[in-house]
């Protein structure tokens, strides 16, 4: 009798606790970002890949802006027939690219793996905004936790990461009917990662590259760089190593020499595409949408042309077109693509 | 560390599992491990400090609590057998003795008090040539008193020393009281604290409750509030006179009573999840209905710690009793002949003031509630003959509610001091109230607060809420609401959502430490 009620009398907290972790699940779910309209559209894209975790792309980007706003994964198909995913968000730190990528290869082994050389500039973790963007979205996993370690900014909570209640209650009288609608699952707003713009606004001029400090880069980008290579050997996977035509923030002659030394002794391609422009056909006048930054879709379509037919002369890649599956779920793709680039304006 | 890290409460309940796994008679030492945990946590280099009055209040109790007993084991056997003078110039002989070393022991706590919280301050006043910037260690100022209190007691033969060191360490270095309070006393403290209390779920959840009461009252109510009040009272707290005063000084009231009572219900929670019952601190003090008894009902271990170790033997001194008779003899029963009462209040108000921080602000708050005590005793006679004329009045609610509003905006007007800096800073904000007529334009600029209307509302509702629950526990209710396990259980997960959800803390909120802990 006595054990029945010391039995029963662990009912209520066991239920207050459930309860309370549920409630905490569900209000942070509701109060997160979603990420669905205003300028930071990128932070649904990391969440958006599980979506397309089993699809067995052949080439994966991996990177910041200058892979999900350089690559469509459209044209690469419609010209070669080759599928692929950005696995990219903004400011993508060098050791954020790497645990997305190792995440990434537990569910897909790509041909080749193309990675944006452009974080190395980055020592240390910069920003929490930029760090939120690409770690919210990642599901719990050993990639997860290690990145976030990785990647705090100091006065960040790690704890918060995980229960995102702690970082967004303050949302909670800024909740809009999308907080509802995208309350489980994120709004898909890419194309297989590339995020789409359509502006164009012409080059006119950017600001005068500040003196180089440091021809190298900093120890830690080095390291995770060190670490994909090996990531990547260890899988047979071809890895790309690229300089997207940005033309800010600059990139340096003797950031240039380091990455072709280093991809010479790693036995990996590394590609600056900023002296290519003109052979792509990149006019900065038509095919910016920020003044020469970052490319809008008529230059990122010119890139991924010129990019892909110098892909397949290094990495063989499968002509899929004639895959009924595969190429029913690109035309669908491409219809909401075309649409979107008629209709003009940023994300899908 | 405070009572609000992830640190914290990692450590307690770490605490909680040796606690109720090791036997009974040895579960508080699992609290002075964590104690002592605890303190090296918030700086190592505190520790050394807190051992120098461990040890010497430990051995100087044990010193005089061995020559009390062997001077009652004397005087027992010689009670016959030696003239009564020679037995009391024996027990003169060892009350000096007895005094000296209380006074070597005193004289080295407090010493070590003043020359760490003071000096600073002294050589600023003396316009010395140097400065020192030595390390305050954490609640120095409530172990001290602790610890003080505790020697005076065994010194009155109250009770005897505690024999056992481990068990004395734990007393003065109990962790939830090392933030701000309370000041426990070894009598009231030590039936629970090495007593080993059974694992009650019971008890553990109302524990918990007054934690996450605690916590709510900090995060929701006073965290919510600094950044505003940082404003009205910061660099630029001229452009923020009349109205402004008057808002940022019932704002502040408000910040202050929910972050000490916050930290004093999350201190007294973690006790209670140990079994361990410590006083009190608070008894509704916004309802008093004067400044005596607000002061009765406000930081009650603290009122109570001077009044008992400083006012009564101030006034029960030899010195003070000539004083006083002298007097008498002169002026009979007036005002002149209070002179040594006042001057005892005055100088314990003096005392509480600077215990409170090292700064003319702190001694002339603490000054002000003294005078205002005197003159609110003086005058009472008056207030009587006043009250004589309309007999009835002083029963009815509406004079009662009266008295209340007066006591709280003069507790209001008397923490000036705690807001601006300096007299001149205080008399300017002081004297606009009734010179700057800005009382009309404030509500239509409240937006400058940095307080959005959803804030106003949570603070509104929060104060309604304190209000409430005070009024509330004046009959009890609110622990005889908890009277299931399912109300208390529900309770506890829906303060810890409240906190969670309502809580300004995380980016954008510097997570401020309680207010109480800088004393």
């Amino acid at each position: 009798m006595e054990t029945g009620k010391k039995k029963k009398n662990w009912i209520a907290p066991v239920f207050a606790l459930v309860l309370a972790a549920v409630l905490v699940w569900g209000l942070g779910l509701l109060v997160r970002p979603k990420y669905a309209s205003g300028i930071t559209l990128e932070g649904s894209m990391v969440e958006n890949w599980y979506d397309h975790a089993g699809e067995g792309h052949q080439v994966l980007f991996v990177g910041d802006c200058e892979v999900y706003e350089s690559f469509s994964p459209v044209t690469l198909f419609e010209e070669f027939g080759a599928t692929s995913y950005i696995r990219g968000s903004a400011q993508q730190l060098m050791w954020q690219s790497y645990y997305l990528l190792a995440e990434c290869l537990k569910k897909e082994t790509p041909r080749a793996v193309v990675l944006s050389v452009c974080s190395l500039r980055y020592p240390e973790p910069q920003s929490e905004a930029y760090n939120r963007m690409t770690l919210d979205g990642m599901r719990l996993s050993r990639e997860k936790f290690e990145a976030i370690r990785a990647s705090l900014t100091e006065g960040e909570s790690e704890l918060s990461y995980y229960v995102p209640l702690l970082r967004y209650h303050d949302r909670l009288f800024e909740l809009t009917g999308e907080d509802a609608r995208y309350l489980f699952k994120g709004p898909e707003l890419t194309f297989n990662g590339y995020l789409m713009r359509t502006e164009a606004v012409p080059f006119t001029r950017l600001p005068a590259a500040p003196p180089l400090r440091d021809p190298g880069f900093g120890e830690k980008p080095v390291a995770y760089l060190d670490r994909i290579v090996a990531l990547c050997r260890e899988k047979g996977i071809a890895l790309i190593l690229v300089k997207s035509p940005c033309l800010y923030p600059a990139w340096y002659d003797e950031w240039d020499d380091w990455l072709t030394e280093y991809a010479e002794k790693n036995g990996v391609e590394y590609l600056n595409a900023i002296p290519r422009m003109e052979e792509m056909g990149i006019d900065l006048n038509t095919d910016t949408y920020d003044g020469g930054i970052h490319l809008n879709v008529y230059g990122v379509e010119k890139y991924t042309r010129w990019f892909g037919a110098w892909l397949s002369e290094r990495v063989e890649l499968e002509d899929e077109r004639n895959d009924l599956v595969t190429a029913s779920r690109y035309g669908a793709l491409a219809t909401r693509y075309e649409w979107q680039k008629t209709e003009g304006g940023r994300g899908a | 560390m405070t009572f609000l890290s992830g640190g914290f409460f990692l450590l307690v309940g770490a605490l909680l599992i040796t606690y109720y796994a090791l036997p009974k008679r040895l579960r508080y030492l699992s609290l002075l491990g964590g104690s002592v945990a605890f303190y090296a946590l918030c700086g190592p280099k505190y520790l050394p400090f807190l051992a120098i009055t461990v040890l010497s209040v430990y051995g100087t109790a044990r010193l005089l609590g061995r020559n009390l007993a062997a001077q009652k084991a004397y005087t027992a056997l010689h009670k016959k057998d030696l003239p009564k003078e020679e037995l009391t110039a024996y027990k003169q002989r060892q009350g000096r003795k007895r005094t000296a070393l209380f006074l070597l022991c005193l004289l080295l706590n407090l010493g070590l008090l003043g020359a760490l919280k003071y000096t600073s301050f002294l050589l600023e006043v003396l316009r010395a040539p140097w400065q020192v910037h030595w390390v305050l260690p954490l609640g120095i100022s409530f172990y001290t008193f602790q610890s003080v209190g505790y020697l005076i007691d065994v010194k009155q033969g109250k009770y005897p020393p505690e024999e056992n060191l481990l068990r004395y360490a734990l007393f003065a270095s109990f962790f939830p009281q090392m933030i701000q309070g309370p000041i426990s006393r070894y009598d009231m403290l030590s039936q629970t604290l090495y007593e080993g209390a059974d694992f009650d779920l019971e008890r553990l959840g109302r524990g918990l409750v007054r934690i996450l009461f605690g916590a709510a009252k900090k995060l929701i109510l006073a965290d919510r509030l600094a950044p505003a009040l940082s404003l009205l009272f910061g660099a630029q707290a001229a452009d923020y006179r009349g109205a402004w005063v008057f808002l940022g000084m019932v704002l502040y009231a408000l910040r202050l009573y929910a972050d000490f009572t916050g930290g004093i219900d999350m201190a007294l929670g973690v006790g209670e999840l140990f079994g361990v019952t410590m006083p009190e601190n608070f008894d509704r003090p916004y309802l008093s209905k004067n400044i005596e008894e607000y002061w009765t009902r406000w930081h009650m271990t603290m009122g109570s710690w001077f009044r008992d170790y400083v006012f009564y033997p101030l006034n029960v001194s030899k010195a003070f009793l000539r004083w006083t008779k002298r007097l008498r003899g002169r002026f009979g029963n007036g005002f002149l002949s209070r002179m040594p009462l006042y001057t005892a209040t005055l100088i314990v108000w003096f005392l509480t003031g600077v215990w409170h921080g090292a700064g003319w602000n702190f001694a002339l708050w603490g000054l002000t509630n003294g005078v205002v005590i005197i003159l609110s005793l003086t005058l009472k006679s008056l207030y009587d003959r006043l009250h004589g004329r309309f007999p009835g009045l002083k029963a009815t609610k509406a004079y009662g509610a009266f008295e209340i509003v007066r006591t709280f905006l003069l507790m209001c007007l008397i923490r000036l001091w705690d807001c601006y800096a300096g007299p001149a800073g205080v008399w300017g904000a002081f004297s606009s109230l009734f010179t700057t007529w800005n009382y009309g334009q404030v509500a239509a600029r409240l937006s400058i607060l940095g307080l959005s209307g959803a804030e106003w509302v949570i603070l509104l509702v929060g104060a309604a809420l304190l209000l409430l629950v005070s009024l509330k526990k004046g009959e009890g209710s609110f622990r005889r609401f908890l009277d299931s396990p399912w109300k208390l259980w529900l309770t506890a997960a829906g303060l810890l959502l409240l906190c969670l959800l309502l809580g300004a803390y995380g980016p954008g909120y510097t997570a401020s430490d309680f207010i109480y802990g800088r004393f």
